[in-house]
């Protein structure tokens, strides 16, 4: 099909009228001209397309390639041991010579669960709340602007909000939560001063729940109409089609963003490293509700902290274990966030027969 | 606390049967617009009980509104107004007070297209009695949700897969379920939008068949495309052209004898 208005057509449309050559002859050239074009356009895209993900596997087989002899080197212990600052400090002044390669991620690894975890027990409910209240409930005039902070906040630079965090959070944690007496007691272990596991959780979880909110909006706004109308004539309050029908109905979506956002917080590293304390501690369970107020830090928040020793290998290779540990967590989520995403184009499909 | 707003008036209204004088539904004097745009313009029309009443005339003529104002589904849209007012059973369903929510309970809805949820054949009539009644036992729900799918005429049908999807019935099969759906909680009216108009012959028979059957104990009013149809099983036929109710009446005489001359050219398929 030649498209409305497009140069061929209008080429034709105008030799027609003149009337000089026969109709046919300029139909097939103009074809020609155009399919050469248009697939050098085609072949110029996918080029990009493989070039990229080509580009993609080179990084994550750089990535995991340098971090292999440490890896090598340690083991499981890598994954189950502690102790990473004073390991990396050995390995730091270790001489030419003999240089050190034993290192324990584990306080990293966990910190980065924790952290991960926490944010998104405080984000998913919250953020779920606000897309329902967006989507559903918000007066229509409302809506709008509402939206569009929601979007905006999504967009700040996480620095932003690290020094936010730092400034407030951090501070009224200091105020509020810690005593003089429960900083005394805790010397021996970790530096309580209001940098903390629960101030990164509170930071990544208001950086996150933005995208959470308007992705689970666009899920709920996309759910088709027709069901909410049958629920609502079969005598079904607002409040109880929302939740019995257009949640279920958006479940897929809702998922897809928040493995998004679950993906988002994994990552983060430069808030994280401003209010979490940048010291690889292992909060304890066992020091009771002191564990969400002891200093810590997450895999990201070690790369950048800890970037300057990139000058020594065995430091290098150490951070890039660190790395492709989050890469392969990020991929494990994105090919989730595939799964759930799928889920939601079968149902459309299958609503739509 | 469901209870409130339409109660007594219409409790005996059941009784009272094939009286033709009898009307479920009162509508006065309706006009409706959405935002600044007219709809429906001073349209009043009874409603009878226990019989058919069907709704013809033109595309955006406002037939389809009309049925929406009957169980306030135009609610939904925010710039939706209306005056005048719509009794059921002697109650106004548009009363500040009027529990919305047993409105569209009494008086249930079918949709043009079937939109069966994205659940189990069973779930989907189980669904509303279910919401209305959170402590049923199984047993009675059970037997609702076959009750109200052989009323359907759909339980031959579906006996055997109750648990498959209601998304892998045939048209045919999921308008029947939403109408199962529509029974099972026990509505006195039943609306239909063009319940036929995406379905082959042999369902929209199936489905003809069925109404006729539900008016023995349901007022059912029917919204129309298809003049036939409107002939075939209606007691009761509006004609609405451009917002308004141009003619009223018994349907053998509106349609045999026809008071307007829009009424005649729109039967003899002049326009439409």
């Amino acid at each position: 099909m030649v498209p409305e208005g497009s140069p061929a057509q209008t080429a034709v449309a105008g030799k027609l009228a003149a009337g000089k050559e026969p109709a046919f002859q300029t139909v097939v050239v103009s074809a020609r001209r155009r399919s050469i074009k248009e697939a050098g356009i085609e072949k110029a895209l996918f080029a990009f397309t493989i070039l990229s993900s080509i580009l993609i596997f080179l990084i994550m087989f750089f990535v995991i390639s340098k971090a292999i002899p440490v890896l090598q080197a340690n083991g499981f212990s890598f994954v189950f041991s502690g102790g990473w600052d004073e390991h990396f400090v050995n390995a730091w002044l270790a001489p030419a010579g003999e240089p050190s390669w034993r290192f324990g991620a584990l306080p990293l690894i966990a910190g980065t669960l924790y952290t991960t975890a926490g944010a998104l027990l405080i984000a998913l409910p919250f953020g779920l709340g606000c897309a329902i209240f967006l989507t559903e409930l918000c007066p229509a005039r409302l809506r709008k602007p509402l939206e569009s902070t929601v979007r905006l906040l999504a967009a700040i630079p996480s620095v932003i909000y690290g020094l936010v965090g730092l400034l407030v959070v951090v501070p009224l944690i200091a105020d509020q939560l810690i005593s003089n007496e429960l900083a005394l007691q805790m010397i021996n272990v970790c530096a309580l001063d209001g940098t903390s596991l629960l101030a990164g959780m509170i930071v990544l979880s208001m950086m996150i729940v933005p995208i959470f909110i308007a992705l689970a909006a666009d899920a709920l706004a996309a759910v088709p109409r027709r069901y909410k109308e049958a629920s609502l004539a079969l005598g079904v309050s607002h409040w109880r089609t929302i939740v019995k029908v257009m949640l279920p109905v958006a479940r897929n979506g809702i998922l897809a963003g928040a493995i998004l956002a679950a993906g988002r917080a994994i990552g983060e590293a430069i808030a994280l490293s401003m209010v979490t304390g940048s010291v690889a501690n292992l909060p304890s369970v066992r020091h009771g509700l002191v564990f969400f107020l002891e200093p810590m830090r997450t895999l990201a928040s070690t790369i950048i902290d800890n970037a300057e020793g990139m000058s020594v290998a065995t430091c290098e290779a150490a951070l890039f274990a660190c790395a492709s540990f989050l890469l392969v967590a990020c991929i494990i989520l994105s090919l989730f966030a595939r799964l759930a995403a799928g889920g939601i184009q079968r149902k459309g499909g299958a609503a739509g027969g | 606390m469901q209870q409130t707003g339409i109660t007594g008036a219409g409790r005996n209204a059941t009784g009272i049967g094939n009286n033709p004088n009898n009307s479920k539904i009162m509508v006065q004097d309706i006009s409706s617009w959405y935002g600044a745009q007219p709809v429906l313009k001073e349209v009043s029309m009874p409603i009878h009980a226990k019989s058919i009443t069907g709704l013809i005339g033109p595309s955006g003529c406002g037939k389809s509104t009309f049925l929406r104002c009957l169980n306030r589904l135009n609610d939904l849209v925010r710039s939706f107004r209306l005056q005048g007012t719509i009794t059921l059973d002697g109650e106004d369903i548009y009363h500040p007070d009027a529990d919305v929510v047993l409105v569209r309970r009494k008086v249930g809805m079918v949709f043009q297209h079937p939109n069966p949820f994205p659940m189990s054949v069973f779930d989907n009539v189980a669904f509303g009695v279910r919401e209305h009644n959170r402590q049923i036992k199984k047993r009675e729900l059970e037997e609702i949700v076959v009750e109200s799918l052989q009323k359907a005429n759909l339980w031959e049908e579906v006996k055997d897969k109750l648990q498959a999807s209601g998304l892998s019935l045939s048209g045919g099969q999921q308008q029947r379920l939403c109408i199962a759906r529509v029974l099972a909680v026990m509505p006195e009216v039943i609306l239909l939008d063009e319940p036929c108009s995406s379905l082959d012959p042999v369902s929209t028979a199936k489905i003809e068949e069925l109404l006729l059957q539900l008016k023995n104990s349901y007022t059912v009013v029917v919204v129309t495309h298809n003049l036939g149809q409107a002939r075939r099983i209606s007691d009761y036929l509006g004609f609405f052209l451009d917002g308004r109710l141009v003619e009223y009446g018994a349907a053998a005489e509106v349609i045999t004898n026809p008071r307007e001359k829009a009424t005649e050219d729109y039967l003899a398929g002049n326009f439409g």
